[in-house]
This record gives C-alpha cells, structure tokens and sequence, in this order.
C-alpha cells in the first residue's frame, strides 16, 4: 500500500490534479445550463405582414405572440423579404387584405401568404402553429354562418341576422375559456412519476449526466498518461523490484480511481443540490462503475502508446466517439435506428437508465454494468501483460 | 499521420449520419404509437383521424390501436414511442363543453420522440377544440331555435364530417411561395460550411498539439541555448501549424466543391485568401492559448472546453438567429460566430456585406491574439532571466 499512498500525496500535490477533479463537474455544469437554456429558450423568428389591419387577424397575431417558442416582428413586405433573404428570419406570413370579409364568409383558401426560403429550418412548425390560431377563428365563423343559415331556414328570415352572427360567433370563442375542450395530460412512463414541472416537460433530454460521462472520461483518460510516460523510466526497475509490476500498477491505478470516485461523489452531490438529475443511490453506483471502466480504458490506451502527444490524441477521439455514439451529447440511438442497437452497448446506456428508472433490475441497467465489468476484467491482465513487455 | 487523418475519419462518420439524415429529409426515424379508444364515437374517430391522416405525420408516425394492457406491454418492451389513452366519456363530455383531457404516457427511453408525440397531440387537440366548439355552437343554437330531436341529431352527424374535413383542410389557409436570392445558402450548405469551419479549427487545435509534443524539453531548451527565441519558436509554430491546416483545409473545400455540396461564386484568388486568414484566425487563436497556459494536459481541456464552446453558441449546430436574445449577444463574441459569417460569405457573397471589410477585421483580431502571445512570451523569458542567469 505503500506506493499507492505515495501516488496518493504525489497526486494530490500537483495543482493539475485539481484540474482533473473541477473539469469534469465544472464543465458539465456549465455546458448543461447552457444547452438546458438553449433547449428551452430557442425561438423561431418569424415575421407577419398585416395587409389586413382588422380586428380578426389582429387576434391571430396577438395569439401567435403569445407562444413562447416564437419570435413575432411586424413589418412592411419589402423589409420583410430583405430579412428572409438574408435568413434573419425563419419565415414570413403575410395576412392579406380582405382577410376578415373573407373568413366570415366562410372562405380560407390562400388568405395567408407564406414565405419560406432555402434555409428555412421551422416553417413546418410555425406554419401548425399559426394554422391552430387562424383555425379557431376559422371554426367560428363557419359555425356562426351555419347558425345562421340554420335560423334564415327555420323562419324563412332573408335579413342580414349579423347580431346572431356575432352571437354564435362569441359562444364558440367563449369556449376557449377557460381552458380548450380538449387538452393533453402528458405522462413520462410509469405512472408514478407525472410531469408537474413545466420546465422539465418542455425539455427533450437532460443534458447533465451526459456532458459529466464524456468529461470524466476524458479526465480518466488524459490522466493515465503515467502509464506511457513512466513506461521506459519507472517500470523496468519496478519490475525487478520485489513489489512486481502488477501491485504497482493496480496502486496507481487505484490512486487515480479513488480521486475520480470523489470526484463524481461531489458531481453527484452537486447534480442532486441542483436539481438537475433524478434517482438516487443507483445513479451514484452506476457513476462509480463507469469511472473505474473509464480508468481502465485509460489504461489500457495508455499501455499501447509510446509516446504521450499522440496518446492524448487517441485518448481524445476515443472519449468522443463513446460521447457520440453513447448519446452523451444528443440522444444518438435515437435519432437514426441504425446506431441505436450499437448505442446500447456503449456505457452511457446504463447511466440514461439508471437516472430513468432508478433500480438495478431494470435489464438496461444491470446488463451495462455487467458489460462494463467484463470489459475491466478482460483489460487488467492485458494491460499487465503489455506494460510488461521489455520491447515493442 | 493516422491521428492526422483520425478527424477526417470522424468526418466520415458524422457525414454519412448527416447524410442519411439529409436523404430522408427529416432528423427521426418514424415511430410507432399506441393508441387506447374506450370511448368509440365520432369525436375520438375525429382525434385519431388528426393523428392518422396529416400528410406530414404519416410519414414519421405509424399508428396502432390497442387495448389497455397490449399498450401498456408495448411501451415496456421499448417498442413504442407513446401510449394515447382515450378515456370512456370523452365524447360525452366534450359535447357538453366540459374539458377532458387525454392522457398521453411517452416512453422514457425515446426522450426525443415521445416529445414529439406530445406536440403533435397538443396541436391536435387544439384543432379538435376548434372543431368540437363549433359543433357545440351549432347544436346549442338550434335547441334555442325549436328543432326537433331527430334534426338536430342529423345536423350533429353532418357537422362533425363537415368541421373534420375544415380541420384537416388546414393546409389550404396558406399559399406557400418559395424565395430566393442569387446566392441563396441552402441548409445543407450551411452544414457543409459550417463543417468545414470546425473542422479548420479542430486541425488548428491538434496540429499545435501534435507539434508541441514533437519539440521535447530537451531539444527546446538545446534550441534557446542556441539563440533561438521563444518568439521564433512561437513564429514557426504559426507558420507550420498554418501551411499543414491550409493545405488539409484546401482539400477539404474543394472535396466539397468538387461534390458538388457547395458551389463557389467568388474567384479562387479571393478564396484562397479567406481560407488563410481563417485558417491563421484559428492558428494564432491557439497558439496564443497555448503560450497562456503553458501545460499540455491544461491546453488539451481548454481547447476542448473552446471547441464545445464554439460549437454550441456559435452557430454550428444551430444557427444563430434562433438563439434567444442573450444567447445571440454572447455569439456575436465568439470567434467561432465571425469566422461562420466570414465563410458563408466566401462561398455565397451577399450583395451589401464587404468581404474586405470582414478579412481586415479578422486579421486584425489574429494579430492581437499574436500580440497577446508575444507579451506572455516576454514576461516568461524576463522571468526566467531573473531566476536563472544562465540559459538565456
């Protein structure tokens, strides 16, 4: 225990080591805020050319500005068509004129232009949107004509009617309020668990544990370039000292290891005060394993290299093809089912799920931590056995 | 050489995911949902219709009825993205304008696609609520105007075809018109753009890298004793880092050029100069990183930490005009969000932005990076002059 106490005062003097414990809790915290506000707060700017300037398009601007996911400027055509070009803005729809004659007379055929170009990413989107908005006026209007028509027939009336318009027209309005007929309660699996959080439920994926697995890994990684530097220095007198490679190894190693599990205790501590991740003792263990899968790997990077410039390289890509592939950065599998079997084997998986379903049993869970074990069994004896060797 | 070409490689990967994202010309896989009706009327034919017959639904949602358990056994076994649960007396209680809401459970391993699904039920519920208020109008009225039970029945059966088919007409309210300009960016080319930028600066980033692990201890201090300033060294850094990006950067475009991915429309003298003051953007960005901080492991997780950083808020992935008001500031400082603007200009000029304008402003940005590097350099030479006489 010796050695691993001197790595240990060794480590713990060199002031990059406190880089290797900050880095990781640190940078995903900060890249977690600010890609949790980036997913929250994106909004598509979009412009409206009110040709119309009545009472009825100035409800479906209103109700468009009141969507949080859009940015609403009002313009003259031409400035408008400027800023598209220039891809200022996502997307233009202008209102044209006659817009309200023509609805309350049951028209809608093209009374709203809509400008996209090359670029535009959200007009689908905008254009649902605004379709919802211009529908409930639309719906009005069509059951208010139809009451009408309904009372001319009944009393064989031939006059305007337009007090029962306005009427008909009200009642179908006042049944936006409070709340629409038809509303959505949205529930994340099981059923224990609902959405109350507003800000929760508007937000794809948590990015938290993610970011932290790809800059824990990175930090394991880049910090076992011991291994490769002391490869030609350090261990052929180790090994013809009476402690023998293996012990040395597995003490430092254990050095390193015991840093990173400190290391993601205060992240998980820190995720946990933030409110930013869900589950319990589960997530910390799984956390735990993947830090010492982590370290290995390192390792056993480290072990193949000669020379430390292009091992931190290799140990960057390998860091960041596990990032893309686990679904550190953006849920991978799931976005083209082709990588999604190759997604579940990397050990990001068992982190997503163990903060989903918080229990070991779930099969997601215990077959990653399974895998990542195997891995680290099958690694050490290979590691041992190359750090061993006198020659390349 | 491998782990010069090992970016390219990632290259690839993440070409032929965008690729096959970009040939299906939608970012999701299409997804299977559950739907539950145990209330079967015309109502809930009309929500499930909503679901079933939008032409830009079909193709990304596939839908299956079932029974509460068959569902519920979906979703567990990952095969689902949803659950849409259609309580008994849905119908009933919307007819009497009392809100139900419908139950949607996502699937808590498909984030992505199980928001999605909330979305899209949440705009189907607001076209449901549009026609159901209609409807609801119409009958109302009539119960006023002395209709018989039998008429009013026929005309409920009438209005619930004829207000389906107004919501699922939404599409015909909007008159799409496509503009653009001459140079018009494509969102593709954007990407390829974009792609290409990254890619100059992650070559910039390794090449230092790379080159500062070939010049050891020994062989840069055997350097100074010779007379060769860190200024020099500093100065050849920059050229070499330079030359290898520009050329990795020069195939790299016209790779892109030649695919036809990107046209050029400015002449190849005008290209090839905003390619090197790009190129020498990024190099004396890193360089002066580099002279800053002085440790390998250090400017390995800063120059991570600045290509996340860059990635993420200068417009890489998203761009920028969709960022929210604060994010769009924080942007405009980054250089990543110039070095975007500077490039989409070189391959689609605009008609009133200045390319000279924006070189000089890049150039000016490179050299007081370069300065920056020169004044650390000083003080560390000054430094070490005074604690050891010799050396230098």
């Amino acid at each position: 225990m010796g050695i691993y106490y001197e790595k240990w005062k060794q480590l713990m003097r060199k002031p990059v080591t406190w880089l290797l414990f900050l880095m990781p809790i640190a940078a995903s915290v900060g890249f977690g805020m600010l890609f949790t506000k980036q997913q929250t707060e994106l909004t598509i700017p979009i412009v409206i050319v009110d040709e119309d300037q009545s009472s009825t398009s100035d409800a479906v601007i209103q109700g468009l500005k009141s969507q949080t996911g859009l940015t609403v400027k009002e313009m003259p055509a031409s400035a408008a068509k400027k800023q598209l070009l220039q891809g200022e803005v996502d997307s233009v729809f202008i209102i044209k004129k006659h817009f309200q004659t023509e609805l309350r007379k049951g028209k809608r055929d093209g009374l709203i232009e809509l400008w996209t170009s090359p670029s535009s990413v959200a007009a689908g989107i905008v254009r649902e949107i605004a379709a919802s908005e211009i529908i409930k006026q639309t719906s009005a209007a069509k059951a208010a004509n139809k009451v009408v028509s309904l009372y001319k027939q009944k009393y064989e009336d031939q006059g305007e009617r337009s007090e029962i318009w306005q009427q008909a027209y009200d009642y179908t309005m006042d049944q936006w309020q409070p709340e629409p007929l038809m509303t959505i309660q949205y529930k994340i699996g099981s059923d224990k668990r609902q959405d109350t959080n507003k800000e929760k439920a508007t937000l794809l994926f948590s990015p938290y544990l993610g970011l932290w697995s790809f800059f824990t890994m990175l930090s394991c990684f880049i910090f076992s370039d011991w291994a490769v530097k002391e490869r030609w220095t350090i261990f052929p007198r180790i090994r013809a000292s009476s402690i023998g490679l293996p012990a040395y190894l597995s003490q430092c190693a254990a050095a390193h290891l015991i840093i990173q599990l400190i290391q993601a205790g205060f992240a998980f501590v820190v995720f946990r005060y933030l409110n930013v991740i869900n589950g319990g003792i589960v997530v910390f263990s799984v956390m735990a394993v993947f830090v010492l899968f982590s370290t290995v790997i390192g390792l056993l990077l480290a072990v193949f290299h000669t020379h430390a410039g292009p091992f931190y390289l290799t140990a960057l890509s390998t860091a960041l093809l596990f990032a893309l592939f686990g679904g550190s950065f953006f849920p991978a599998g799931e976005l083209f089912s082709f990588i999604q079997k190759l997604s579940e084997m990397f050990p990001q998986t068992a982190l997503a799920a163990a903060e989903n379903k918080d229990r070991l049993t779930d099969p997601l869970v215990w077959e990653s931590v399974f895998a990542m074990a195997a891995v680290v069994l099958i690694s050490w004896p290979l590691i041992v056995w190359k750090a061993g060797r006198e020659y390349d | 050489m491998l782990l010069w070409l090992s970016p390219i490689f990632f290259l690839f990967i993440l070409g032929l995911i965008g690729s096959e994202a970009l040939k299906k010309e939608r970012f999701v896989d299409p997804f299977q949902l559950a739907i539950v009706n145990e209330d079967p009327a015309f109502e809930t034919k009309l929500v499930i219709r909503q679901l079933t017959e939008g032409e830009h639904l079909t193709s990304v949602i596939r839908t299956i009825e079932a029974d509460e358990k068959g569902a519920k056994r979906l979703l567990e076994e990952n095969k689902i993205a949803a659950v849409i649960f259609i309580p008994n007396g849905f119908s009933k209680d919307v007819a009497r304008g009392v809100n139900t809401p419908v139950t949607v459970i996502g699937n808590e391993k498909r984030p992505l696609q199980a928001e999605l699904t909330r979305q899209v039920m949440e705009s189907a519920a607001d076209f449901t609520s549009a026609a159901q208020s209609g409807i609801n109008t119409v009958s109302y009225f009539m119960k006023g105007m002395d209709f018989s039970q039998k008429e009013r029945k026929k005309e409920f059966k009438k209005d619930v075809v004829s207000f389906s088919f107004h919501i699922l007409g939404r599409g015909s309210i909007f008159e799409e018109k496509k503009q653009a300009a001459p140079y018009q960016v494509h969102l593709w080319q954007y990407y390829a753009v974009s792609f290409l930028a990254l890619m100059m600066m992650i070559w910039s980033f390794t090449a230092l890298f790379l080159l500062n692990n070939k010049i050891n201890k020994a062989l840069s201090l055997r350097l100074l004793s010779a007379g060769f300033s860190p200024y020099h060294a500093a100065c050849s850094k920059v050229i070499f880092v330079l030359l290898t990006v520009l050329v990795s950067s020069i195939v790299l475009a016209s790779m892109l050029i030649v695919s036809g991915i990107v046209s050029l429309h400015i002449e190849a003298g005008h290209f090839a100069v905003g390619l090197t003051v790009t190129v020498f953007l990024f190099t004396s960005f890193f360089v002066m990183a580099d002279a800053l901080l002085a440790n390998e492991k250090i400017y390995l997780f800063a120059g991570v930490t600045f290509l996340l950083l860059g990635a993420a808020t200068g417009g890489h992935i998203v761009p920028a005009v969709y960022f929210p008001d604060w994010l769009e500031r924080l942007s405009s400082f980054t250089i990543n969000s110039w070095v975007l603007e500077y490039m989409l200009l070189l391959f689609y000029p605009g008609q009133d932005q200045p390319f000279f304008h924006l070189s000089l402003l890049l150039l000016c940005a490179a050299c007081s990076f370069i300065l920056i590097t020169a004044a650390v350099l000083h003080r560390r030479v000054h430094e070490r002059r005074k604690t050891s006489g010799h050396l230098l």
